[in-house]
């Protein structure tokens, strides 16, 4: 009973500070409920992932969010994402529990890493003239009150960074994290299309892995059902707070205590 | 979802409601499950793997849904994608329960 509440307790702050700071809970929620309950890897992770399909759907679905989505790029991408999955599930099913906790800290010392780099490009084309080629797009820019163009730079690293992000989710966490900076860095995505579309995505990537540690038995259903629920109140006060928290400050935190989380994970890992 | 055809937000709204239906489906069949299992009752296991299925079912259905659309709409590109993103999602789930431990 404990677990359980401490657990939804757990889902709350993760998904409260994975709103806030736009990264997702997983790599929160993974190491607690691993190194704080003794949940194995692969039951963190499922718990994890379960979490992330259910804060995946409601985000998206809140207003004006599906509308910047790029569909056909996020279907594409999607196709590398769920063959990273595959992969992925793949190997958490083959690796050992001391393999997964060093590939989790190195994923949660890249996140710490790309938190503190944060690239924010906005991509647009000047006027809606442009040729958008078959995987750009327009939506209404707010900003500059327009409709603005963007067409896709550099489709293979999309793939790539799409496939690793989809391979590194099995871990419990929603690989957003790759995928948004280099759609947006390299790939000359604007920033808010990413985002959204990354965030629809990664719910189905998410399925991937849940499904795996489902039928596998590795989901423990009262403590994902505690996390899940959580996770979805521990958001909702995020939006809220987001208006008034000061997300530099947020950052530069949470960037520290991931790298202690990583570190963590090395010294456990290291034999 | 942006592309020039105004048909698109059709589908937004399908899209949408898949989305917070399932959601709130899923998390309908998740409290309660948590409440029975709470209460040491026998159907809990049940019920919260109802709620965990449901859950895994929404990003499934709205990718059907985005299949659907894009037949309709002639959009081979969208279509071929979806396709193929919907086979490596069934292939996942022969491959979880074939590799039992």
């Amino acid at each position: 009973m404990t677990e359980a509440l401490l657990t939804g307790a757990a889902g709350a702050v993760a998904g409260m500070l994975g709103t806030l700071l736009g990264i997702g809970g997983g790599v929160f929620l993974v190491p607690f409920l691993n190194v704080g309950l003794g949940l194995g890897m692969r039951a963190a992770g499922a718990v994890s992932l379960i979490t992330v399909i259910a804060t995946s759907s409601v985000t998206s679905a809140a207003s004006g969010r599906l509308r910047v989505v790029n569909l056909r790029l996020g279907m594409v991408l999607e196709i590398f994402t769920t063959i990273g999955g595959f992969a992925g599930i793949i190997f958490v099913n083959r690796f050992s529990e001391r393999v997964l906790e060093l590939a989790f800290g190195g994923v949660v010392a890249f996140v710490a890493v790309a938190m503190m780099t944060r690239l924010d490009r906005r991509n647009i084309i000047a006027g809606d003239q442009g040729a958008v080629g078959r995987l750009g797009g327009r939506f209404f820019d707010d900003e500059s009150g327009s409709e603005v163009a963007y067409r896709i730079r550099r489709p293979g690293v999309a793939f790539g960074a799409s496939f690793l992000a989809g391979f590194v989710s099995t871990l419990g966490i929603g690989g957003g994290v790759l995928k948004v900076p280099a759609l947006n860095a390299w790939c000359g995505v604007p920033m808010r299309v990413a985002a959204a579309t990354s965030a629809l995505m990664i719910g189905a990537t998410a399925v991937v892995g849940s499904a795996n540690y489902f039928l596998r038995g590795d989901i423990v259903p009262h403590l994902a059902a505690a996390a899940a629920l959580g996770v979805l109140a521990g958001s909702q006060a995020g939006t809220a707070l987001a208006a008034r928290a000061r997300a530099k400050a947020l950052k530069v935190l949470m960037a520290g205590v991931l790298a202690i989380v990583a570190a963590v994970y090395f010294f456990k890992a290291w034999p | 979802m942006t592309g020039s055809n105004d048909t698109l937000s059709r589908l937004e709204t399908i899209v949408g409601r898949i989305l917070r239906t399932g959601v709130a489906g899923s998390m309908a069949f998740l409290a309660a499950g948590l409440i029975a299992w709470a209460a040491g009752s026998g159907s809990a296991a049940r019920v919260l793997n109802a709620g965990l299925i449901v859950l895994m079912a929404v990003p499934v259905s709205r990718i059907a849904a985005s299949f659907v659309d894009a037949v309709r709409r002639r959009d081979r590109l969208l279509a071929s994608a979806t396709a193929i993103v919907l086979a490596v999602l069934a292939l996942t789930i022969v491959y979880a329960r074939a590799a039992q431990p």
